[in-house]
Formats: C-alpha cells, sequence, structure tokens
C-alpha cells in the first residue's frame, strides 16, 4: 500500500489520523494547524496585551508543557511580547512531586524561561502529606483541589503578576460542562466554558489557552516535539462521580470525534442562556475546572436519597450559607445581556476573605475554612 | 422489578402481596400504579390549565405520539385508565386523543397494508376503543412546511426520483454518521407529529411520552450534538417554536408556537417499566416488542450518540438517580434564547448571531471551501449532523 499523502501539504507522508477530525496529516502539518488553532484561541478572545506578564502554571505534565511550548513558539512568532513564567506548585507529597518537579526545572532550560515553584508549607503551613496525616484519605481531594486552585494565584501573587495561563484542554472542559449539568450546578455551568476566569474584581486573571485542544492531540503534539513531560495524576482519586463523566465523554469521542468540542460549543451556548441572577462569579471558583472539591458532598445528597424535591433543598443548602460580613458588590451584568434592572434579592455577593484578603463568596475563602479545621486537628491532637 | 421472595406486606397499604419495589419499599400493584397514576395526572392537571381557552366543559383534545416503546405506550395506558376516571364524575371534560405512530420503515411502498407498524396500530385501536389511532408513513413529512428543505441534502423531485421514500432514503444515506441519522430521524419524527396536531385545529397539544430519564438524556444527547442552544425547548413543557417555510424557495412565511408537553416527565424510566409489569395488557399489545422499525434508517451496526446517552442514564438511574433528575431540572432552567432572531431550518432554534465561522474553537469551516450559503440557515449542531 503506497503510504497516505498529507491532506494539508499533498507532499509529504501523512504519519497522523487527528483526533479530533480524523485528518491524514503530515507531521509538520500536524505541529502547524495545532499551533494555529491554539494562536487563533488566543487572538479571538484577546486573552493578552503586549508586555504583560504572564505565568504558565507549570506541573511537568502533558498539557501545561505542551503549553509552555506552544506560548513560547507563538510568542516568538507572533510577537506577542509577553513575558512568561513557569510557576509549579510543590503540594508536599513526598516522591509524588520529586520527579516532575525535576521535569519543570528541565523545562525552564530548555524553553529558557524562569522558574517559581511554591510550596504547601510555605503557602499554607502545611504540605499535603501532614494534611493526610491529620485526615486520613478519606475527603483529602478536596483540600488538595482547593489549596491547588489558590496556590497558583497566591503565587502569582508573589511574582506580582496578574495572569495565570493553564493547561485545561477541551477534554477538561467538556467533563466539566457535563458534570455540572449531572450535579445540577448551574451557576458554574455557566463559567464552565470561560476562556477567562475570575474578572476584573479579582487579583489575578486565569485563562486556559488550550481549552480547544483535544487531550489526544496535546499527546500527540507532545509526541511528535519530542516534549519532556512527566505523566501525573493526581494520587488521591477524584470523586467517583467524575470519573462516570470521563468514560460518558471517551465513548462520545468514539462514537463522533467531534463530540468533545461540540459539548464545549453547546457549554458556551447554555452559558448564555443561564439566567442572570445565578452567574453572580466568585474567583475563587472556576466553574468547577478540575476541581475535586465541594462534589463530594453533593455526591453523597445524590446517592442518598432520588427523591426530587427533597434533593433539591439538600443541594441548596449546601450553597446558600449567607456570608454575615462580607463588602457586597454590584455584580456585573453579562456583556451583550440585557439587565431589567432587577437584580436584587438573595444574590452571592462578592468580597474578600476576612483571613486571608482572598476573593471569596463567603466570608471565609474556601482554604482557610479548610485551614481552620485542619489548625483545629493539630491543636487536638497536640492537647 | 421481579417478585422477591420474602413476603413483606405494602409499606403504603399493608397488602400482604407486595412484589414491586417503589423507592426501595415493597410495594403492591395497586399501590404502585396508584403512584404512577398521581405523577401522570398531575402533569395533566397542570396542563389543561396552561392550554384551556374557555371556562366551558369542552373535551380535552390532544395528540399523542406513539413509537410502541415502553414509555409511550404507558401514556396511552394511563391516559385511558384517566379518561375511565374521569367518566365517573361528571364534573369534568372528557379526552379527545388522537395517537399517531409515525412508522420510518422506509423498505414499503407507500400505501402498503399489513406494515407491522400497522398490524400494531389496530391492535391499540382495538383494546382502546375510546381513542383514534393512526399510522402515518415518515415519507409524509415531504409535505411538513416547518423544516426548511432547501438546507437539508434532499434530492430534488426533477432529478429523476420522484418517489418520496427513496428522496428520503437517499438523504439518510447522505448523511455522514450513524449519529446524524439517528439524530435528524428524530427531529423530521416531531416535525412530523407536530405538523399533524397544527393542522388538524381540533387538537390543542402534543404529547410526547418521555420519562425522567429520557429527558435527561435527551438533554445530553443535545448537548453531545452542539445544540445547546435547543436544550430549554427540548425539555421543557410549553409552547415550541415553529416556523413555516415556503416549500419551493426556502423563504420564511411565518412563525408560531405549538404547545409540546411530557406528561410521564416525573417519572423514571424504571418505574415505568414496573408500571407496566403490573399490567401485562401493555406488553401484550406489542408481543413482539418493536419499537418502531427504525433499523431501515438507522443501522444498529454502529452506535450512536442517542444510545451511548440511553445507556449511560440508563445505568446511572439506580445507584444516582438524583443526577437524572438534576440534568432536567438544571436544562429547564436555562432561558430560552430570543425567539424573533433567525431560526435553523431543521431544529427550528435560533440561530447564533454572531454566526459559527466566527466561533473561537473552530479556524473556519474547513468542510466546504466553497462555501456553500445555504448551510447558514443551519445551527451548529444541525450543521454537525448534516456534514460530519
Ligand atoms: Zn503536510
Ligand atoms: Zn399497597
Ligand atoms: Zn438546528
Amino acid at each position: 500500500m503506497p503510504p497516505t499523502p498529507c491532506v494539508r501539504c499533498h507532499e509529504q507522508r501523512a504519519v497522523v489520523k487527528r483526533p479530533k477530525n480524523h485528518q491524514k496529516l503530515c507531521r509538520e502539518c500536524f505541529i502547524s494547524i495545532f499551533e494555529d488553532e491554539v494562536h487563533h484561541t488566543i487572538t479571538s478572545s484577546k486573552l493578552f496585551y503586549p508586555g504583560e506578564r504572564v505565568a504558565i502554571g507549570a506541573s511537568g505534565g502533558k498539557d501545561s508543557t505542551v503549553l509552555a511550548s506552544v506560548l513560547k513558539t507563538l510568542n516568538e512568532r507572533h510577537d506577542y511580547k509577553l513575558d512568561l513564567v513557569l510557576l509549579s506548585v510543590d503540594e508536599g507529597i513526598k516522591g509524588y512531586r520529586d520527579d516532575s518537579l525535576e521535569t519543570v526545572k528541565r523545562n525552564a532550560t530548555q524553553y529558557e524561561m524562569p522558574l517559581k515553584i511554591v510550596g504547601y508549607d510555605e503557602l499554607y503551613g502545611w504540605t499535603m502529606d501532614q494534611v493526610v496525616e491529620t485526615i486520613g484519605k478519606k475527603g483529602n481531594c478536596t483540600y488538595c483541589g482547593v489549596f491547588r486552585r489558590q496556590a497558583l494565584d497566591r503565587g502569582a501573587k508573589k511574582l506580582d503578576i496578574k495572569h495565570v495561563v493553564t493547561g485545561h484542554n477541551a477534554d477538561d472542559v467538556a467533563e466539566t460542562v457535563l458534570m455540572n449539568l449531572l450535579r445540577g450546578d448551574l451557576a458554574r455551568l455557566s463559567r464552565s466554558t470561560n476562556i477567562v476566569t475570575g474578572d476584573s474584581l479579582s487579583d489575578v486573571k486565569r485563562s486556559k489557552p488550550l481549552k480547544y485542544a483535544y487531550e489526544k492531540e496535546i499527546v500527540l503534539y507532545a509526541h511528535h516535539k519530542k516534549l519532556d513531560y512527566f505523566s501525573t495524576e493526581c494520587i488521591y482519586s477524584p470523586e467517583a462521580f467524575r470519573g462516570t463523566a470521563r468514560s460518558l465523554i471517551k465513548s462520545l469521542e468514539k462514537v463522533r470525534p467531534s463530540a468533545i468540542l461540540d459539548i464545549v460549543r453547546s457549554g458556551e451556548d447554555m452559558g448564555e442562556l443561564t439566567p442572570d441572577k445565578v452567574q453572580a462569579s466568585c474567583a475563587c471558583d472556576d466553574g468547577g475546572m478540575g476541581s475535586c472539591g465541594s462534589g463530594a458532598q453533593k455526591e453523597a445528597a445524590l446517592k442518598r436519597d432520588s427523591h426530587t424535591e427533597k434533593l433539591e433543598t439538600e443541594i441548596k443548602l449546601n450553597k446558600s450559607i449567607e456570608p454575615t460580613d462580607v463588602v457586597k458588590l454590584p455584580i456585573r451584568a453579562k456583556p451583550g445581556k440585557q439587565t431589567n434592572g432587577t437584580t436584587t434579592g438573595a444574590l452571592p455577593s462578592l468580597g474578600k476573605c476576612i483571613k486571608c484578603g482572598y476573593m471569596s463568596s463567603q466570608s471565609m475563602c474556601q482554604a482557610c475554612t479548610l485551614l481552620e479545621t485542619l489548625n483545629k486537628n493539630r491543636a487536638d491532637i497536640a492537647i | 422489578m421481579p417478585a422477591s421472595l420474602e413476603s413483606n406486606p405494602c409499606t403504603r397499604c399493608k397488602a400482604e402481596d407486595a412484589p414491586f419495589q417503589l423507592r426501595a419499599s415493597p410495594t403492591c400493584g395497586n399501590c404502585f400504579a396508584e403512584y404512577v397514576q398521581t405523577k401522570f395526572v398531575k402533569r395533566l392537571a397542570y396542563l389543561h390549565k396552561e392550554v384551556r381557552v374557555s371556562s366551558h366543559l369542552e373535551p380535552r383534545r390532544y395528540v399523542a405520539g406513539l413509537s410502541f416503546g415502553p414509555s409511550s405506550s404507558a401514556m396511552i395506558h394511563l391516559l385511558d385508565r384517566y379518561t375511565h376516571m374521569q367518566g365517573r364524575k361528571k364534573s369534568t371534560s372528557a379526552f379527545d386523543i388522537l395517537a399517531i405512530h409515525v412508522d420510518t420503515d422506509l423498505s414499503y411502498p407507500p400505501g402498503s397494508r399489513d406494515t407491522p407498524a400497522q398490524v400494531l396500530i389496530r391492535n391499540y385501536s382495538a383494546k382502546y376503543t375510546h381513542f383514534s389511532f393512526r399510522c402515518v408513513h415518515l415519507s409524509k413529512v415531504l409535505d411538513v412546511q416547518t423544516v426548511d428543505w432547501s438546507a437539508l441534502p434532499l434530492p430534488r423531485p426533477e432529478g429523476g426520483c420522484s418517489e418520496p421514500s427513496e428522496r428520503l432514503r437517499q438523504m439518510f444515506d447522505k448523511l455522514p454518521s450513524v449519529s446524524s441519522r439517528a439524530d435528524v430521524l428524530r427531529l423530521l419524527i416531531r416535525h412530523l407529529l407536530l405538523d399533524i396536531a397544527m393542522k388538524d385545529h381540533h387538537y390543542k397539544t402534543l404529547l410526547l411520552g418521555h420519562s425522567t430519564t429520557s429527558l435527561a438524556a435527551l438533554s445530553l444527547c443535545e448537548v453531545a450534538n452542539g445544540r445547546g442552544f435547543a436544550i430549554p425547548w427540548q425539555v421543557n413543557d410549553g409552547r415550541f417554536p415553529v416556523t413555516i417555510y415556503d416549500p419551493a424557495s426556502g423563504a420564511e412565511i411565518q412563525r408560531t408556537t405549538y404547545p409540546i408537553h411530557y406528561p410521564l416527565r416525573e417519572l423514571f424510566r424504571g418505574e415505568i417499566d414496573t408500571y407496566i409489569s403490573v399490567f401485562p395488557e401493555i406488553a401484550a399489545l406489542n408481543p413482539s416488542n418493536t419499537e418502531g422499525a427504525t433499523a431501515a434508517v438507522v443501522s444498529h451496526k454502529d452506535t450512536s450518540i442517542e444510545e451511548v446517552m440511553a445507556r449511560y442514564f440508563e445505568s446511572v438511574e439506580t445507584p444516582y438517580a438524583g443526577i437524572v433528575a438534576n440534568v432536567v431540572r438544571t436544562t429547564g432552567k436555562l432561558d430560552r434564547a430570543n425567539a424573533s432572531r433567525p431560526s435553523c431550518g431543521l431544529c427550528g432554534v435560533v440561530l447564533d448571531e454572531r454566526g459559527d465561522s466566527r466561533w473561537a474553537g473552530e479556524m473556519g469551516d474547513d468542510h466546504n471551501p466553497n462555501g456553500e450559503p445555504r448551510l447558514a440557515r443551519l445551527c451548529y449542531g444541525c450543521k454537525r449532523s448534516i456534514n460530519g
């Protein structure tokens, strides 16, 4: 059988069948199309401004390694004039981070980018190992998720950087869309597909330039560019429920490769249809993106009782703990949507955590609340 | 649910024989049927309040979709039982039901009698003598003006193929995947049912037999089809937007709405199955258990997105019943997009005003380098179904 030619350049031999649309491409065309698409995402959503300092959340895993490599390439090719920095979080899990941090260190040299590693111990006074020691393995994914989410922001603040990019890909976004539908979380559903999370109110802007990139294409890109990455998975297993959404996405992708992108598209459209009253955003929350937090209690609630009305109350109870001493801030209307002035009432309001000053819809942010519990535990043990 | 060996009495009425499970409690057949009936009647009462035009006592006239599957068969049975109950009370109006089965088997020439679907519809007709039944061939959808046929790859009648079934079959053959065929078939069946209901001014509402489980699967199926805008229209009870097109030019003639209701929306699929086992006469109507003859257009060799979703929700209904209800409730809360915008010629939902090629997720349409203009008449999801 003669080799299949690349459908784009018609010259080279096709070596890649694009997972996204089954196009057969040569190595060079695949790499350039992948980069062009990320460039398109960046320019069409006006993600950066010239001269911006941007921290790349780097775990040493495939997504963030590809993100760093692509951003470096595009920054040079299209003259974004970005000042790129690698930012890594050391959760303090012995034996788990050592190798991936080594990878990040090598990446820093390979991409000639400065690297900053922030440790949970310096940020929170607790390493993950100590957390597990205190509270056991159950529920620690909540801690890991909440702590990790804030760690990047806090690390960026230390570097005086106002924009953090993360390696979340289209599969992650699609999974989050489905998760939020299954959990019945309309507020998060409306945010889950936003390319930028956090808003003008928060100190650090978060974005995901690989939002439309398929996980399988990220792996292929890393492979064909011979990138140096480390396979990391959170060793603390996420809620079982997220697993069912993940496997659902994989079966849909098998049936129709475009399904992942189509789910992202639907998620964006549904975000526009979300009633204004649930759109209040909170900087500590990126629409349930890759967070294992807060799902655990809900999963329990979902299992406990199938009774519809009852279930709704249970979930509401989890969410509507009224903040007592937060600063009330106006809720921004979504652009392009009309506000009819009736957006008063019991809106979740944004404020700053009384302990650490981090954006929060509660008087104390999730991380500080968890820390309170932990520190109380530590005191108990000390006694 | 199979009969259990332990003889726990019914938790509701204390009857000794309680072989069924309702929310994990032993229940007798009577109490189970009453539970299902109550959930059903509640939705019917809501519907009655919504569509009633005058305070006069007049029959409630509805068109009901009948696929011969468990849910729609149970719906007809429930309607029949309710009619008998109402018949005893003179204070409320009676029911006038027209149940329609759309025969999707394109292999029979039009006008054939004694097709499997026609045999089944006669069974129903003989059992439910108060209701009217009709079997309509899918090819009739070509006369329907609520679809912008110029936006679909339908061979033109002057192109040597004038036989409606054959034209439809050729169109289905052109669709890129099993998922596309299943999706387009579902939309066409709905168009045909709506068209019949709307043309006969006698009838006020279209009833569809979706359970909570199938509405959840339908919601997520539409999510996976890229039809996010359509979801609040698809899962809620209420008026569905309809556009009438000129069959020759594809120009928009008129816009209107027509009510669609799902009276089984508060019942899980498993509960409907149990209901059917309480009343063996339901299953007896359809001994070979054929759920329409979809095989002719949608091959079951490959799996479709619709099937993946249906399986997913059937598998999570027992361990996580809450999420099944969650999906329907969440998507039901979404706003319905402004209906004054141009709508999609296939699914009928408003188009994205920004246009799809400028969408950040796609660099542009590389499927059609020649830029066929007719594609702009379809929404993102319908384009996916038609073009792949
Ligand atoms: Zn090439
Ligand atoms: Zn009983
Ligand atoms: Zn459409």
